[in-house]
């Protein structure tokens, strides 16, 4: 059964009388609990293709589902809540509140979401725990290694127990030991909580750990389960 | 090696203008030369140039915000100079009206203002005037005052004058009809002329019949000409009639005679003068005994008005400084973040070889040009500013007959040494600021790492609060040994601050700071003690001000955790917002400097308007209850002109069945003998020296009924010689070398603004009469300030001074009855003895009215400094959006709605100003305590906390606040996370 289906999205850009279509019809279904890699060169619509789907951006024409829900229809709202309580993000540069110590990153999604603060607060601490952190909790992101921050920014993804963890290219700003070590900890979670996790990345190694890898190439879908070997090559070709 | 040259040069240039040009001159010599040195400079490092010049042009609305931030503190140091230009024109001016174009004056006054002088004396007396040496003019006429009434409208003035004209006068000296035209005829008899204050006091237009009244003579008259108030129009700033010489010397009662001289001088300079006057009081020797005085020196009353406008000039400096304070700390504000926004270019630019001198270059560079602009436009907004002030304190203050807004005026130099002073500070605070930024570290600018707190071994830190220990310690000495206050409290302060720094090492960062703080503010609060027995004044308000402030900001960034913790707590949200408060709260706290800047500047301003606040509504609370309390229990205070007193008594003509007021309206009657002559005192000053002071003043005769009907408390007597305040009384009434003076001869911390004579008990203080010189012991002093004198036995005046006619009535109205409208008819009713009234409750509402009026302009001032705060909030939040954009698209990732967004920046704005208002209320109500216990609880005032008023303040800026930041935070609220999140 498919927690993400979307049904020919489009996405333009317009710049001035420039037109830039990085989404040409885009059709793809993602299933509960599945670890999908969304891959492809620089510029073939990857990181749109996440935005339109978690609802950080509007799509131009098509249809996403949501768990059955279409959030083209949502309004700004309404997007805001579902983003609040059914979905977690990661970013390649963590993105964290740099005024806020770790647990208090870990936390804001719950409260936001309108969870007691001590509730939050133990939540927090478990998930920075599971990750490895439980020693740092109280550090702000300035004191940490890259690696630490985006396990503190995964554990904020997690902390609100989503459906779906989208992740924008997780291991691009970390050497490769530690970009490992944070897609095993992804690999683990997910089969753990049994989330949907949807990896934008050029890592070949991120793809491999995937259960299938959506190959992308000028804002189509070349291949829904694509082989990481040609893609990686491809990659390397392309740019 | 050329800047050492040059500096070195304009430093030589500098010490010669010092040396050759009056201070100010200099000063605006100086800041030139530094202009054209950087100039100069910046000719000679012309890349520099050219980057600096094009970071203003990056982003247009930034360049406007700066310069609004940069032009507020030149903008009031314009207004303070302009408000000083147009109170010295209004000086000037008043005084040339009121001179009636005469240099000196010299009238036959005598104690009681009755002495003529026959037509030989005259003579005389004009033949040795024009003997002396650049005299040019000498006239001499009649004048006198009357009561007028109009007998077409029925309106009358019981204080106006009337004036004998001659040929000679009006060829010498201006009368203007109000279509400009000189006045050359004279009226003839039967006929007046009035001037245009006594013609709208009256109502009177031509043709109206006038009656005159001077005691028992009374003349009428047509009125044939209105004249302008202006020349002798205005001379004596009085109600006037023009009448022909004889006509005017018959109402006198002294037909052929005269009593004022107008004396002008051919060459006006200052020696002159001083000669002038000289020969004119050695002249007047030879005249002793015919009551002459000079009564107008024009050029001395000049100069002691502009001495005492400069002291309400400089307390306009002195409140402004709170604003350009708070506007430095705006552009420090400003600076700082241009220099955290441009941190990454800052840092390649140093990697590339860029030295830090060379870094600090570009951006005083930038800052000239900033500080060019702004201070042009500051200094024209400083005008509109200060035409505005004029113009409220216009309309809000009674200052009698001076029109203050026709006197607004400015000079180019106002405006040029505004511009220099607001360019120069502009400067050198962007200078310091810059040397500040241009230390970054290279690596952590070039990949934006924030730079890492000052270690506690770092030995910058010792070093300053080293320096600033000594500097503390030194200014103490100086203080102690001077006896000032402002310096060993300034000096005080600075070495409690130098705690933080001394501390840190030992007992960490929070804890020093702590201690600090808490010090610092221990210091000023109002404490049952004084720390230095020294007095002080309006100076050491702008000290406390800064000093409290920082304090309180110390206290409030060192324990950031616990307000975060306390805030989120306290404040029960909606739930999603709980995330928005601690964001919001968070994020100002752990950017400590800008905050600080911020919160400073709303802290200091809400300090001085809660301070004023709270004096003010001391003063509103306390003059009417004061003046119920030194009313003497009396209802009306009235005088008769002493040249037409009562010859009957008040009781019986009020009783009387043609009288205007009835008899019976009137419950008591207690009557006194009134003169005047020079009263000389003396006080001891701030340095020890003996500062004599000699003024015209009352001197009135009272019998025991005004202890026994009424109650004139005192405010001091001599308790060993007299132990309960009536026997003060009886024994002034037996002794005649005792005296009682009136409150406001009360020595306070108030008297440095009062110009008038002081006394305390036990001084002795000599009245000069035509009769002689008398020497009197003070064994009491009154509370009240209204009616002012020196209190003495009635037989002193019948026998010694002989004056035996009362000339001051102290009465009590039927209760229930309007005590003004009774007032009037009193007046009315004596009209013939030019009675005037003062009905007392009526006084201290105007005299509540009047200060309500000063402190509301001081406020509206203030209320600038706000501004300051409001657009600096307005700066920050701009720039904290455009720093933020990827967190805040995170956060909208994450699940913040549009509305949390906005709700986000709006409340780290309101919680900056929140903090700012709080602070300031805080503490300008312990300073208005402090302020109360010095100055107000000796004379009896109540502390009194106006909390309507501060809290509608406090709302207004909070509101303000909101205001300036709502179209930011929208904007930020719009930004597209998707876009956020994948290109920056």
């Amino acid at each position: 059964m498919s927690i993400i289906s979307c049904q020919g999205l489009t996405k333009t850009y317009v710049t001035g009388d420039v037109r830039v279509e990085a989404l040409k019809g885009i059709t793809l279904e993602i299933g509960k609990g599945e670890m999908v890699a969304i891959m492809g060169p620089s510029g073939c619509g990857k990181t749109t293709l996440l935005n339109c789907l978690s609802g950080l951006d509007d799509v131009t024409s098509g249809k996403i589902f949501i768990e059955e829900n279409d959030i083209t229809t949502l309004d700004d709202d309404e997007k805001s809540e579902l983003r609040a309580v059914r979905m977690g993000f990661v970013f390649q540069f963590y993105n964290l509140l740099p005024v806020l110590s770790a647990t208090e990153n870990v936390e804001l999604p719950l409260l936001i979401s309108g969870t007691k603060s001590e509730e939050a607060n133990e939540r927090a601490l478990r998930l920075l725990d599971r990750v490895g952190l439980k020693e740092r909790s109280m550090q702000r992101p300035s004191s940490l290694s890259g690696g630490e921050r985006q396990r503190v920014a995964i554990a904020r993804a997690l902390v609100n127990d989503p459906a779906i963890v989208f992740a924008d290219e997780p291991t691009g700003d970390l050497d490769k030991r530690t970009a490992n070590d944070i897609v095993a900890l992804l690999r683990e979670l997910n089969e753990e909580n049994e989330q949907t996790f949807v990896i934008v990345t050029h890592d070949p190694e991120v793809g491999a750990r995937c259960d299938r890898i959506v190959h992308m190439r000028d804002g189509l879908v070349v291949s829904e389960n694509g082989s990481v070997a040609r893609i990686s090559q491809e990659i390397v070709d392309m740019g | 090696m050329r800047t050492i040259l040059l500096s070195l040069l304009f430093i030589a240039l500098f010490i010669v203008a010092s040396l050759q040009l009056p201070t100010t001159y200099a000063l605006l010599v100086g800041i030139v030369l530094v202009i054209v040195f950087i100039l100069l400079d910046a000719m000679g490092n012309r890349i520099l140039l050219v980057i600096g010049s094009r970071n203003i042009f990056r982003r247009k609305g930034t360049t406007a915000l700066v310069i609004c931030g940069l032009m507020v503190g030149t903008a009031i140091i314009s207004a303070s100079f302009i408000v000083g230009n147009t109170l010295d024109n209004m000086i000037i001016g008043d005084t040339t009206k009121g001179s009636g174009g005469a240099d000196f004056v010299i009238e036959a006054k005598g104690e009681l203002g009755n002495f003529m002088l026959n037509s030989t004396l005259v003579e005389e007396l004009e033949g040795d005037l024009r003997s002396i040496e650049n005299v040019h003019i000498v006239e001499s006429f009649v004048r006198s005052s009357a009561g007028v009434l109009d007998n077409e409208t029925q309106l009358s003035d019981a204080s106006a004058s009337f004036m004998g004209l001659t040929d000679s006068l009006l060829a010498s000296y201006d009368l203007m009809d109000l279509s400009g035209e000189r006045v050359e005829g004279l009226p003839l008899e039967g006929e007046a002329f009035i001037n245009e204050k006594l013609a709208t006091e009256l109502d009177a237009k031509i043709g109206d019949q006038l009656t005159l009244l001077n005691g028992y003579i009374s003349v009428d008259v047509v009125v044939q000409r209105i004249v302008q108030y202006e020349g002798l129009g205005s001379y004596g700033l009085q109600p006037q009639v023009y009448l022909d010489l004889s006509t005017a010397q018959n109402l006198t009662g002294y037909p052929d005679h005269k009593n004022i001289f107008f004396i002008s001088l051919a060459d006006k300079e200052d020696e002159y003068f001083d000669r002038a006057r000289e020969s004119l009081n050695t002249t007047l020797q030879n005249y002793q005994g015919e009551g002459l005085t000079i009564t107008l020196d024009r050029q001395k009353v000049i100069e002691e008005g502009l001495d005492n406008m400069a002291t309400y000039t400089s307390l306009f400096f002195l409140l402004g400084s709170f604003s350009i304070i708070a506007g430095i700390a705006l552009i420090v504000n400003i600076f700082t973040m241009l220099g955290e926004e441009r941190k990454s270019e800052i840092g390649i630019s140093r990697a590339v070889g860029m030295k830090r001198a060379q870094m600090v270059r570009v951006f005083t560079y930038e800052g000239m040009l900033y500080a060019a602009i702004a201070a042009g436009i500051g200094t024209l907004v400083g005008l509109v500013l200060a035409y505005v002030l004029v113009n409220m304190a216009a309309a809000s203050i009674d200052l009698g007959d001076l029109p203050l807004a026709d006197y607004f005026t400015f000079t180019p130099f106002s405006l040029a040494i505004s511009y220099l002073i607001g360019f120069l500070l502009t400067l050198l605070v962007v200078y310091v600021t810059t040397r500040r930024i241009s230390h970054l570290n290279i690596v952590r600018a070039v990949r934006n790492i924030p730079e890492p707190p000052l270690s506690r071994d770092d030995r910058r830190g010792w070093m300053i609060g080293l320096m600033l220990f000594a500097l503390g310690a030194g200014l103490m000495v100086v203080g102690i040994m001077w006896e000032s206050q402002l310096f060993s409290m300034t000096g005080l302060s600075c070495a409690t601050v130098s705690l933080g720094f001394l501390l840190r090492k030992a007992v960490g960062d929070r804890i020093a700071w702590n201690i600090a703080g808490v010090a610092t503010l221990f210091i000023w609060l109002p404490l049952p003690f004084s720390i230095f027995p020294y007095s002080g004044f309006i100076e050491l308000f702008v000290v406390a001000g800064i000093f409290m402030v920082t304090a309180a900001l110390i206290l409030v960034m060192f324990n950031s955790d616990e307000i975060i913790w306390f805030f989120t707590k306290v404040l029960r949200v909606k739930k999603g917002y709980r995330a928005v408060v601690k964001t919001a709260i968070s994020y100002p706290l752990k950017s400590k400097f800008r905050t600080a800047l911020t919160v400073f500047i709303f802290g200091l301003v809400i300090f001085t308007i809660t301070t004023l606040s709270v004096v003010s509504a001391i003063l509103d609370v306390g003059i009417p209850k004061l003046a119920a309390e030194t009313s003497g229990g009396y209802d009306i205070i009235a005088t008769t002109n002493p040249l037409t007193p009562l010859d009957t008594d008040l009781w019986e003509r009020t009783n009387a069945s043609s009288s205007f007021i009835k008899g019976e309206n009137i419950t008591n009657v207690v009557s006194m003998q009134t003169g005047s002559g020079m009263l000389r005192t003396s006080t001891t000053d701030a340095s020890g020296k003996l500062v004599t002071n000699d003024t015209i003043y009352n001197i009135l005769g009272f019998d025991s009924r005004i202890y026994t009907e009424g109650n004139y408390w005192l405010a001091d007597w001599d308790k060993e010689r007299f132990p309960t305040e009536d026997e003060v009384w009886n024994g002034v009434l037996e002794n005649t070398s005792l005296v009682i003076v009136d409150g406001s001869m009360l020595t306070s911390e108030m008297s440095d603004f009062t110009a008038g004579p002081q006394a305390e008990i036990g001084d002795v203080v000599t009245m000069t009469t035509s009769n002689g010189s008398y020497s009197f012991t003070v064994v009491g002093v009154m509370k009240q300030p209204v009616l002012t004198g020196l209190f003495v036995s009635h037989t002193f005046m019948e026998e010694t001074l002989n004056i035996t006619n009362p000339g001051v009535y102290l009465l009590n109205i039927r209760e229930g009855l309007d005590v003004d409208r009774q007032a009037a008819l009193l007046e009315r009713e004596f009209l013939a003895n030019g009675m005037q009234t003062i009905p007392i409750d009526t006084v201290a509402k105007e005299i509540v009215q009047q200060i309500n009026g000063v402190f509301t302009l001081f406020r509206a001032f203030l209320g600038l400094g706000l501004i300051i705060g409001v657009s600096g909030l307005g700066i920050i939040t701009v720039r904290a959006i455009r720093e933020r954009r990827l967190e805040i698209g995170m956060m909208r990732a994450i699940g913040y709605t549009k509305r949390m967004v906005v709700t986000n920046f709006a409340l780290e704005s309101s919680f900056i100003s929140f903090l700012g208002i709080v602070i300031g209320t805080l503490l300008g109500i312990s300073i208005g305590y402090t302020v109360y216990l010095e100055a107000f609880e000796e004379l009896g005032y109540d502390f009194v906390i106006p909390w309507v008023e501060i809290v509608a303040v406090g709302i207004g800026a909070f509101l303000a606040t909101l205001l300036s930041v709502y179209p930011a935070a929208r904007g930020a609220s719009k930004i597209s996370p998707a876009e956020v999140l994948r290109f920056e």
